[in-house]
C-alpha cells in the first residue's frame, strides 16, 4: 500500500517533522547546503533548466494543452536547486502538464524519484520503491522537507558508492 | 464527457511523445509522459491500438505533434510512442471514455487532485510502458 504524507501548515509542519526523537536521523542525513550550487558542478542541471523554461514557455508545449511553465515557476525550481545537498545527484530536470518544475532520480523504471515543485509553494514527491510505493506533499519553506532529504539522500550518487 | 467504457485490460493503449525528455537513454518511459492535462478537468489522452492500421496511428501521432508549436512556430518532433496495457489504468482506479475525434481516441479520467498521488500513479503507469521509436518511414509523410 503506497504511504502518503500531507502536511496542512507551519505548526503541524514542525510538530510532525522535528519530533525530538527523529532529530537523529535528520541530522544524520549530509546536508552540504550551498546559495550557489551553480558554481559547484551544478552547471548543466541549471542550464536544463532554462532550456526547459525555453521550450516550455508557450502553451501546449506538449501538444495536448498544457500550461505554460512561468517564469515564477522555474525560479521557484531554482531555489530548490540552490538548497540541495551538492551530493544529491545525478538527478534530471522536468515539466509537467500543470506547468510545475519535475526533478527525477532514476535507478530504474520500479526504483525512482520524482519531485514537483508547486507553485503554490507546495514540494510534492513520489518514489517507486521496488514493490512499494511512497508519496507525499510538504510546503516549501527555503529547505528541502527532511523526509524528502532522506529518500534524495538513498538515490544520490553519494548513496550509491559512487554507481549512477 | 461521454460515460466511462470498459476495455479490456490485455488491450494497448498507446502514448505520443512528443518531448524527449518523456524517455530516457534506455529506451525507458518518464512519468511526465502520463501526467493528465489539467484543465477543463484532469485527463490523458491516449489511441487505442485495436482496429487502426500501424500507418494511421503514426498518423495521428504526427497530427499531434503538428499540433504543438514552439516558441518560434515549428512543429514538434514526433519521437515515438509509449505502449501501455489499459488494465494499468483501471489497476489505479482510473476509467476510460471515448471520443469520437481522432480516431480510436481514449481519455483516462477519474485522476486525484493531489499532485502527490497524480505522480505516483503516473510513475506506476510509466513503469510498465514501453517506449515504441517511430520507425524510419513513418517520419515525415
Amino acid at each position: 500500500m503506497p504511504m502518503t504524507t500531507t502536511i496542512a501548515g507551519p505548526e503541524e509542519f514542525r510538530a510532525t517533522w522535528f519530533p525530538s526523537d527523529e532529530l537523529g536521523d535528520v541530522r544524520a542525513v549530509p546536508r552540504h547546503h550551498s546559495r550557489d550550487n551553480y558554481s559547484l558542478g551544478w552547471a548543466p542541471v541549471f542550464d536544463d533548466l532554462d532550456q526547459l523554461a525555453q521550450e516550455c514557455r508557450e502553451p501546449n508545449w506538449d501538444g495536448y494543452g498544457a500550461s505554460p511553465v512561468t517564469a515564477a515557476a522555474v525560479s521557484l525550481a531554482r531555489q530548490f536547486l540552490n538548497v540541495l545537498p551538492v551530493e544529491s545527484g545525478p538527478f534530471s530536470v522536468g515539466a509537467i502538464p500543470s506547468g510545475d518544475v519535475t526533478f527525477e532520480w532514476y535507478r530504474s523504471p520500479r526504483n525512482t524519484l520524482s519531485v514537483i515543485v508547486d507553485l503554490n509553494g507546495q514540494i510534492h514527491y513520489a518514489a517507486l520503491l521496488g514493490a512499494s510505493s511512497v508519496h507525499g506533499s510538504e510546503f516549501f519553506w527555503g529547505e528541502v522537507p527532511p523526509r524528502l532529504l532522506t529518500l534524495i539522500h538513498d538515490f544520490s550518487l553519494f548513496r550509491a558508492g559512487g554507481a549512477a | 464527457m461521454s460515460d466511462p467504457i470498459t476495455i479490456s485490460s490485455n488491450e494497448l493503449l498507446a502514448r505520443f511523445v512528443i518531448r524527449s525528455s518523456w524517455f530516457r537513454q534506455d529506451n525507458t518511459v518518464r512519468p511526465e509522459a502520463f501526467m493528465p492535462r489539467p484543465v477543463p478537468h484532469l485527463d490523458l489522452s491516449t489511441t487505442r491500438r485495436n482496429g487502426i492500421e500501424l500507418h494511421e496511428l503514426w498518423e495521428i501521432g504526427r497530427a499531434i505533434a503538428a499540433n504543438r508549436l514552439d516558441s518560434e512556430k515549428r512543429a514538434a518532433t514526433l519521437y515515438g510512442r509509449a505502449d501501455v496495457f489499459a488494465g494499468i489504468f483501471s489497476k489505479n482506479n482510473l476509467a476510460m471514455t471515448i471520443d469520437l475525434f481522432p480516431k480510436n481516441h481514449v481519455n483516462i479520467i477519474g485522476w486525484p487532485a493531489d499532485k502527490s498521488s497524480l505522480m505516483r500513479i503516473a510513475k506506476e503507469i510509466a513503469a510498465s510502458a514501453v517506449f515504441v521509436p517511430i520507425p524510419k518511414e513513418y517520419e515525415s509523410q
